[in-house]
C-alpha cells in the first residue's frame, strides 16, 4: 500500500516516519528498505544513533547477499554526533550526499529524535524534520525517519504525524493525516524561544565597527564562564558571523545576549531584520568556496543552535557546552 | 612580525586601525596582523589584487592575525580560486578561526594551503 503525494509525480521526494518497537522491528524494516534500495542501485546513507548504528551496521553485514561490500557501500555517520545540532543535518549530512550523488535516487535514513534529547535539541531536531519537506523537496530521495514507539514521549510522536508526510509501520506505508503541506510543516515548527534569563549580560550594535568589541565582550564572557579556550574561539566566530548577518542583512541594530545555563554558555543574537526564508540557517555553501554561508558555519561551530524567524526579526541562539 | 594585542578584553580597538597589511619581502606576498571582519575585508580584497594579477604563488603571513571572520575566509578561498591551478595561496601561521573555518568547510580549494612553518 503506497499513498501518491502528487497527481502525476508519484515519488520524487519522499519523507517518511517508521515507527519501530524494538531491535529487531528496527533492523527488520530498516533491511528490508535498504535491502531495495540497493538492489535498485540507490546510493544509501545511515545516519542514526548508537547502539543503533552498530547494530544496523552488523545486521546488514549478516544478513544481506554480499553483506560486506553492502556495509562498505553505504555511508555511515553516527547521528548523536554529527546530529549533535540537528541544525548541521539538512546542510552537511543530507544535502551534501544528495549533491555528491547527483543524477541518482538515494536512501537517506536519519534518526534525528531520541529519548534522551533535551527540550531544547528536541526543538530543534524536530524543526529540522519540518524543513526537510522545504530543503529537499523536488530531490529525487527518500528520507526514512526510524522513530522508537517505545521510548518517545506521546507528544513528540504527535509531532512525527505532523512533520512527515508519510508514515510506515510492520511493513506497510500510508499518508499521514496530520500533515499538510511543507509550508505548513515549517511554519509550524518555527517556535518563539522561552525569554533569555532576568540576569542575561545584554549588549546592542548597529555598525560594523562594534563587531570588534562584540567579539571582545564574547572571548571575556565565555573565559569567565569556564569555557576551554578553542571553545571560547568557537563562540567569538559564532557570534560574530551572525551578528554580521544581521548588520549586513538589516541595516538596523542587533541585540546580544549571553548567559550561563548549567554546563554551558548560550548566546542570543535577535535583530529586527524579517526573513522570509525558513533555512535561512541551513542554506548549504557553495562548491568550492570557503565559508559562503557564515550561518552554515555556525551551526558547525556551535552544539546547539535555535532559531525562530518571525515578521519583524529573526533570533538565534548559540549554545556552547563547558566539557 | 608579531602584533602584540590582548585577545582577552579587547574592548574596543584602541588607536591603531584593526588590521594591518604590509608586503612580504620573499617570498611573495602579504602579512597580516590584528582581525579581518566586515569592516576591512574590502581592504584585504584591494591588497591581494595587484599579487593575483601578477600570476605567481602567493604567500600569507598570519601569525599576527587573530581572528578572520568567514568572509575573509571567502576572500582568501575567492583569491586561490582566480589563481592559475598549478598557483598555490599558502597561509602561514593561520589563526584557529581561519583552521576552523577552512576544516569546517566544504570543498575548499585545492590550491589553498594552511601551514605553521
Amino acid at each position: 500500500m503506497t499513498a501518491v503525494t502528487g497527481p502525476s509525480a508519484p515519488e520524487m521526494f519522499r519523507h517518511e516516519a517508521l515507527y519501530y518497537h524494538d531491535a529487531g522491528d528496527y533492523e527488520k524494516s530498516l533491511l528490508t528498505r535498504i535491502h531495495a534500495a540497493a538492489a535498485a542501485g540507490e546510493p544509501i546513507l545511515v545516519a542514526v544513533p548508537q547502539p543503533n548504528l552498530d547494530r544496523l551496521r552488523e545486521a546488514i553485514r549478516q544478513r544481506s547477499e554480499a553483506g560486506a561490500e553492502l556495509v562498505d557501500a553505504v555511508s555511515f555517520f553516527d547521528m548523536a554526533e554529527v546530529g549533535r545540532n540537528p541544525g548541521r543535518v539538512i546542510p552537511q549530512i543530507l544535502q551534501a550526499f544528495v549533491e555528491r550523488h547527483q543524477g541518482r535516487r538515494t536512501l537517506l535514513v536519519g534518526e534525528p529524535v531520541w529519548a534522551t534529547r533535551t527540550p531544547e535539541e528536541y526543538a530543534a531536531a524536530v524543526q529540522h524534520e519540518a524543513l526537510v519537506n522545504t530543503a529537499l523537496a523536488g530531490v529525487d530521495t527518500t528520507v526514512l525517519c526510524p522513530y522508537h514507539v517505545g521510548s518517545l514521549p506521546s507528544s513528540w510522536l504527535d509531532d512525527v504525524e505532523r512533520t512527515h508526510p508519510m508514515l510506515s509501520e510492520s511493513g506497510f506505508s500510508r499518508g499521514s493525516a496530520g500533515y499538510r503541506d511543507a509550508a505548513a510543516a515549517a511554519a509550524e515548527f518555527n517556535r518563539p524561544l522561552e525569554d533569555p534569563p532576568a540576569d542575561a549580560e545584554q549588549l546592542t550594535f548597529s555598525s560594523p565597527a562594534e563587531l570588534h568589541g562584540l567579539r571582545g565582550f564574547v572571548l571575556e564572557f565565555g573565559a569567565r564562564a569556564g569555557l576551554r579556550p578553542e571553545r571560547v574561539d568557537d563562540l567569538r566566530a559564532a557570534v560574530n558571523e551572525v551578528a554580521t548577518n544581521t548588520l549586513v542583512h538589516t541595516g538596523d541594530f542587533g541585540r546580544l545576549s549571553c548567559w550561563n545555563a548549567g554546563a554551558k554558555v548560550v548566546c542570543e543574537v535577535s535583530d529586527n531584520g524579517g526573513v522570509d526564508d525558513p533555512l535561512f540557517a541551513r542554506r548549504v555553501p557553495v562548491e568550492g568556496q570557503i565559508g559562503g554561508n557564515g550561518l552554515v558555519m555556525v551551526q558547525e561551530l556551535c552544539d546547539l543552535v535555535q532559531t525562530y524567524a518571525h515578521r519583524s526579526g529573526v533570533v538565534v541562539r548559540l549554545h556552547v557546552g563547558l566539557s | 612580525m608579531v602584533l602584540t594585542k590582548a585577545e582577552g578584553n579587547g574592548f574596543g580597538c584602541g588607536e591603531g586601525p584593526l588590521l594591518e597589511i604590509r608586503p612580504l619581502e620573499a617570498p611573495a606576498g602579504l602579512s597580516l596582523s590584528g582581525e579581518v571582519d566586515l569592516t576591512n575585508r574590502h581592504l584585504l580584497t584591494a591588497a591581494l589584487e595587484p599579487y593575483v594579477r601578477a600570476g605567481q604563488d602567493l604567500c600569507l603571513e598570519l601569525s599576527g592575525l587573530a581572528f578572520i571572520d568567514v568572509g575573509g575566509m571567502t576572500v582568501l578561498s575567492g583569491v586561490a580560486e582566480r589563481l592559475a591551478p598549478d598557483l598555490r595561496l599558502v597561509l602561514r601561521h593561520p589563526p584557529r578561526s581561519a583552521r576552523r573555518v577552512a576544516r569546517l568547510s566544504w570543498s575548499p580549494p585545492g590550491n589553498l594551503e594552511l601551514v605553521d612553518s
